[in-house]
């Protein structure tokens, strides 16, 4: 089963989330927290990380970086922010993220989206 | 006897120290954790979303509150809700009524954490004159209410704008909220007004999406007697990248050192090199400022550190 990483500074952004793609059918867990999350990505295999954290991919910690370098494939990293600061964004792309999506999020075409990435990845 | 008046009081001390600790544990029980208590609600306002049944209405004002909070959250996350549905829900739970309510009758913060939470609402045209005749003193609360009703009647965002005030350090989330309400926002008629937001908020836009088209009226803005509005409309020549001539040159004359500094950053930053910056050196010069050549000598040290890099 595919497995799906939610992590996000409002509770209610992740619940929000967690309820959108439930239907795919896959294994969705939510971190709590920022720290959690780098803790769930280094001790799991997750196939897609959706996230609204942005302090682990800019702070230099070079953790796309270090999810690369493990045996098990790196998840696909989705960034969601109310962010719309060009700097911060290609600094995100630099970083190593797949792919940045803004809220407000249109359910359907996140569930277009996120079905697309689970069937491609082997 | 003595040991008597001593013990006695003593022990009712106790039973009244433990009934209040008691009443305190009953109270953070039944509140239960809050966090759950807006995932409950986050859940059932998406199945109301996705299935149509209301959810049923708050009996508690801290349920009200929750819903409302709920509520803002989603909207802000998900394209879910549409703004008829967000009508319905506001009427049918009572959420619009208390919240009006609370921003007329609350405190500063009451009042800013109520118009942020009515923000995702749409209101009826009674509601929102109610939200005019508001004057919040509270930055965060003006904003919110400028936001209210602005979402209310967007064809009169001019006017709404032209008799308010906001400090000019919240014209970029005015900005980025009303992009995210999909208000559109009529440039040429805030140009129009030469009163300082609108003026603020069409220079936001217009350096936010670079519209050339623009360019003249931002000069325009110049000649304006607020230090906020020339820097802001500095701030959108060089993000548009101007041609550097004298009527920016004399827009900074009466600007203190450390502002005109701030100015040539600006432009340096937007990519601006010594050359096309000169008419600066030029009149910093005449003055004899210690920012004659700054551009050239900026430009020289970055070009060293990189090289040491």
């Amino acid at each position: 089963m595919r497995k799906i990483l939610l992590a996000f500074p409002s509770p209610i952004a992740a619940e929000s989330l967690s309820l959108v793609l439930g239907t795919l059918g896959a294994q969705i867990i939510v971190a709590a927290s920022a720290r959690a999350m780098v803790e769930e990505l280094m001790a799991d295999s997750y196939s897609l990380l959706l996230t609204g954290y942005l302090a682990p991919f800019m702070c230099g910690d070079d953790l796309v970086d270090r999810l690369s370098r493990r045996s098990a494939p790196r998840p696909t990293i989705f960034v969601i922010s109310h962010l719309r600061c060009e700097h911060s964004l290609l600094s995100l792309y630099e970083s190593g993220v797949d792919q940045f999506l803004s809220f407000p999020l249109s359910p359907p075409r996140l569930l277009r989206k996120v079905a697309e990435e689970l069937s491609s990845r082997p | 006897m003595n040991a008597l008046s001593i013990f006695l009081p003593l022990c009712l001390l106790l039973l009244l120290a433990e009934g209040v600790l008691l009443l305190w544990l009953a109270l953070r029980v039944g509140r239960g954790d809050d966090t759950d208590s807006l995932r409950q609600t986050t859940a059932r306002l998406y199945r109301y979303a996705t299935d149509g049944g209301l959810p049923p209405p708050p009996r508690t004002a801290r349920a009200r509150q929750q819903m409302a909070e709920s509520l803002f959250s989603l909207t802000r996350h998900l394209s879910l809700l549409s703004p008829t549905e967000r009508e319905r829900l506001g009427r049918r739970c009572s959420l619009t009524y208390h919240l009006v309510r609370r921003a007329e009758r609350g405190g500063a913060f009451a009042t800013a954490d109520a118009l942020q939470l009515l923000s995702v609402l749409p209101l009826s045209d009674d509601y929102a004159e109610r939200i005019a005749r508001l004057s919040p003193a509270e930055p965060l609360a003006q904003l919110y209410r400028l936001l209210i009703l602005v979402c209310h009647s967007p064809d009169r965002v001019a006017e709404i704008l032209s008799g308010s005030s906001l400090p000019a350090y919240l014209v970029p989330h005015l900005v980025a909220r009303l992009e995210e309400c999909r208000v559109e926002i009529p440039c040429r008629s805030l140009f129009a007004t030469r009163q300082s937001l609108p003026l603020l908020v069409a220079l936001r836009v217009v350096a936010r999406y670079e519209l050339a088209d623009y360019e003249e009226e931002v000069f325009g803005a110049l000649t304006l007697p607020s230090g906020e509005v020339r820097f802001a409309a500095l701030t959108a020549l060089a993000k548009l990248g101007a041609t550097v001539d004298r009527r920016i040159v004399e827009a900074t004359s009466a600007m203190t050192l450390d502002e005109r500094r701030g100015v040539m950053r600006l432009f340096l930053r937007e990519g601006y090199s010594a050359r096309a910056l000169h008419l600066f050196d030029e009149a910093e010069a005449a003055v004899g400022s210690p920012l004659a050549n700054y551009a050239a000598r900026r430009l020289s040290l970055r070009k060293r550190n990189l090289i040491k890099i």
